[in-house]
């Protein structure tokens, strides 16, 4: 039977183990350098492109393991692009319209203090890289680099980047508390510009974040917050994202003529790129207006949701419960939380006052809290 | 039965001193654009030839108050007009709440404003530029450390004949520290309650020592617009920037003076300095304080930090800022939009970036 000494002990070696480990806190980090940077909506099409733009806070070289997920939906029997089922004839046989992921990676080279920016349509070549090095080079340290177009127009989907080492590809180790600290060196930001009818749309919104826990074994699992502050090695996905939007159909309180329409854009925290297992998560929404009237509604998140947010929850927006019409209100504060696993998110505002006249507003989510279970990313 | 108790005590007290030097190395959160706070600043709030609509939520399951204070940074002959408008909000448990900046709110639950009514919000005048700042207060109006505000806001105009532009950026949340359990760390201390709210990760976080700046070259092309063949394309960013510090109780505005360490894609460095911020910066990026120098002759992007400079003695002479960056594209043919994004905090300490953070204060007025 233990004493109490040794009870007392045991609990003060816990302790010390407990001071040795740095803890996790609170969430992802939009507005900071990170270790994982994360941009949830990348769109090219007929009339969008996206100009990715990353940034080495550090006055070192960094490098970043980066991943294209391409989030189209397709068509089960002729595997074309698809928006609806409809769309999947062939032969007088309809296929299903389902969600896809394929997964595309490169390696992105910065010098010290370096920004550097590529069009997803257009990727970056050897001839359009700042510091290649070589004969005439103005300055060296992107040798390495090469970010491929993304892999089909139209293409929605997702880009995360990891700082890692520019060899293994893998994140490096360290221990902020072993004289090998670890790197938040990532700042991003992506602006989708549109060529719309007579006019530009162009929307910015910065890339989420994800700093280090403190300490990384550098293997292929990166482990995203979690109970046990010993393994995480990220700090955690949030446990709310709270989306601050406007009711869809929504006038505007300054301009009359004018309404709403809000785009919504969601991906799992845990990611496996290693057996391209298509995350699944189910999203909570729990919706306030501005009465304190509470509705709410779920919706699986396979991949990605990207959504008019008066479609998330009904094919029919005049009837769903993001619409003002159903709100009653013009502001309301959605909160969302993941079952399964971690979501980030960014929006979209667009404010129009006719089909010809509108003009779109990225912007970041909110978040509340930590969760509690840890997410992953798995990298080959 | 003693001996279980003192057993049973050794043990837990052994505990409460792990989570509390578990808790000491936890990583203060700081200034946030994302996570719940009880102080926000809007950095850009306009009724010009744009509006602003404002939106704040309260995210706790609490009823919650807001003091809130617009500033209009507005100058005449070269003057900052440092007027200041202040009012009061309630928020009932996770309610949002929205109003136009021109057109306020009135309190009036049978209007067409759809929602319970937070306050009795003043229009703010034309030609306003400024900013707006909501502190977080109990029912008497002493400022508190709940934590619970969020906000946004649309900046734009559409149709009228003019451009339509309109972009959105997330408020500045400064969170309160409450207890060495908090977003400041084991430095945390809960709020006193009076009129001065000190940065200074005690009472609430401290000024981050900077902000970057990623900005494409200032009148260069836009490549994605380049790519769809308007090839005579141009960007300009607008800064809007707020003092990390302001006096609303003996109404002296904040001034200080910032400097740029710019770095293109190149690594072509360059600086600028002296950036006066007096009461309140909005200029574009080609203005004359910044003197051509985000202008990048040969490259596309670059990246800027924006702090107050050094002393002697390695601390920052003046407060540091806090700001939005709007950016308008313009097409060949006329066609012009805008997008804004927040300006990432920048905490790194050590050089060159030497962002080192400062303590400052917020006074409210007393009323007597």
């Amino acid at each position: 039977m233990l004493s109490m000494k040794k009870l007392s002990v045991v609990g003060l070696v816990a302790a010390a183990y407990l001071g040795l480990v740095p803890s996790v806190h609170a969430g992802t980090f939009s507005d900071k350098g990170a270790a994982v940077l994360i941009w949830p909506t990348i769109i090219v099409d007929e009339q969008y492109d996206t100009v990715v733009q990353i940034t080495n806070q550090a006055a070192v070289p960094s490098s970043a393991h980066c991943f294209y997920i391409n989030a189209n939906n397709r068509c089960t029997n002729t595997g074309e692009v698809c928006e609806s089922s409809s769309e999947c004839e062939d032969g007088g046989f309809f296929g299903a319209c389902v969600p896809g992921w394929i997964e595309t990676n490169f390696d992105v080279l910065l010098t010290r203090d370096q920004p550097l920016a590529w069009s997803a349509s257009e990727g970056l070549s050897n001839s359009d890289l700042p510091c290649p090095g070589g004969f005439g080079s103005k300055c060296t340290g992107n040798g390495g680099t090469r970010v491929p177009p993304v892999g089909e127009e139209p293409f929605v989907g997702e880009l995360k980047c990891i700082q890692s080492d520019p060899i293994t590809r893998l994140p490096i180790p360290c221990n902020d508390l072993n004289g090998a600290p670890c790197r938040n060196d990532l700042e991003g930001s992506a602006t989708l510009t549109g060529v719309v009818g007579d006019g530009i749309d162009p929307e910015r919104y910065n890339a989420v974040g994800l700093r280090s826990a403190g300490h990384n074994n550098g293997d292929n699992t990166l482990t995203i917050g979690g109970a046990d502050p010993a393994a995480a090695e990220y700090q955690p996905c949030p446990e709310v994202l709270v989306f601050n939007h406007m009711f869809d159909g929504a006038v505007d309180p300054v301009n009359s003529d004018n309404t709403f329409q809000s785009v919504l854009s969601l991906v799992p925290c845990t990611e496996d790129f290693l057996v391209q297992t298509v995350p699944f998560v189910t999203a909570q929404f729990l919706v306030y207006n501005e009465f304190e009237q509470r509705f709410s509604t779920s919706r699986p998140v396979q991949c990605l949701l990207e959504s008019n947010i008066s479609n998330i929850d009904t094919t029919q927006p005049d009837r769903s419960i993001f619409s003002a019409a159903v709100a009653g209100t013009v502001a309301g504060q959605t909160r969302i939380t993941g079952v399964g696993g971690g979501l980030i998110g960014n929006g979209i505002l667009f404010t129009s006052s006719g089909p010809e006249a509108f003009s779109g507003a990225g912007y970041n989510l909110n978040q509340f809290a930590d969760r509690d279970e840890p997410d992953f990313i798995r990298i080959p | 039965m003693s001996t279980v108790k003192g057993l049973r005590a050794g043990v837990m007290a052994s505990i409460l001193a792990g989570v509390a030097l578990a808790a000491g190395i936890a990583q203060a959160q700081g200034f946030s654009t994302e996570r719940p706070g009880s102080i926000l600043i809007f950095p850009k709030v306009v009724n010009t030839d744009v509006n602003t609509v404002i939106q704040i939520t309260n995210t706790s399951n609490q009823l919650t108050y807001a003091h809130c204070f617009y500033v209009n940074g507005a100058t005449v002959n070269g003057q900052p007009l440092w007027q200041v408008t202040d009012f009061e909000l309630a928020l009932t448990r996770q309610q949002p709440t929205h109003w136009g900046a021109s057109t306020g709110r009135a309190v009036n639950p049978v209007d067409s404003v759809g929602g319970l009514d937070p306050g009795l919000v003043p229009p703010i005048p034309p030609g306003f530029t400024g900013y707006l700042v909501c502190v977080e207060t109990s029912v008497d109006g002493t400022p508190v450390s709940a934590n619970s505000l969020i906000g946004v806001a649309t900046v734009g105009a559409i149709g009228d004949g003019g451009p339509n532009v309109v972009s959105k950026y997330n408020a500045v949340g400064i969170p309160g520290c409450g207890s060495t359990l908090g977003p400041c760390g084991t430095d945390g201390t809960a709020n006193d309650g009076d009129n001065v709210l000190s940065l200074d990760n005690h009472e609430y976080a401290a000024c981050p020592g900077g902000v970057y700046v990623n900005f494409e070259s200032e009148g260069g092309p836009d490549p994605a617009l380049v790519n769809a063949g308007n090839t005579a394309s141009t960007v300009s960013t607008n800064l809007s920037l707020v003092p990390c510090g302001i006096d609303f109780e003996n109404l002296i505005p904040e001034t200080t003076t910032i400097a740029a360490q710019i770095r293109d894609e190149f690594e072509t460095v360059s600086s600028v300095f002296p950036i006066g911020v007096d009461c309140y910066f909005e200029d574009p990026l080609s203005a004359s304080p910044f003197g051509g120098a985000f202008t990048l002759s040969s490259s596309t992007f670059g990246t800027a930090i924006l702090r107050p400079p050094l002393g002697g003695n390695g601390v920052p002479v003046g407060v540091p800022v806090v700001g939005v960056a709007n950016v308008l594209r313009t097409a060949d043919d006329g066609s012009q939009d805008t997008a804004a994004t927040n300006l990432h905090f920048c905490t790194d300490e050590t050089a060159p970036a030497s962002c080192v953070t400062v303590n400052s204060e917020i006074r409210l007025p007393t009323f007597r």
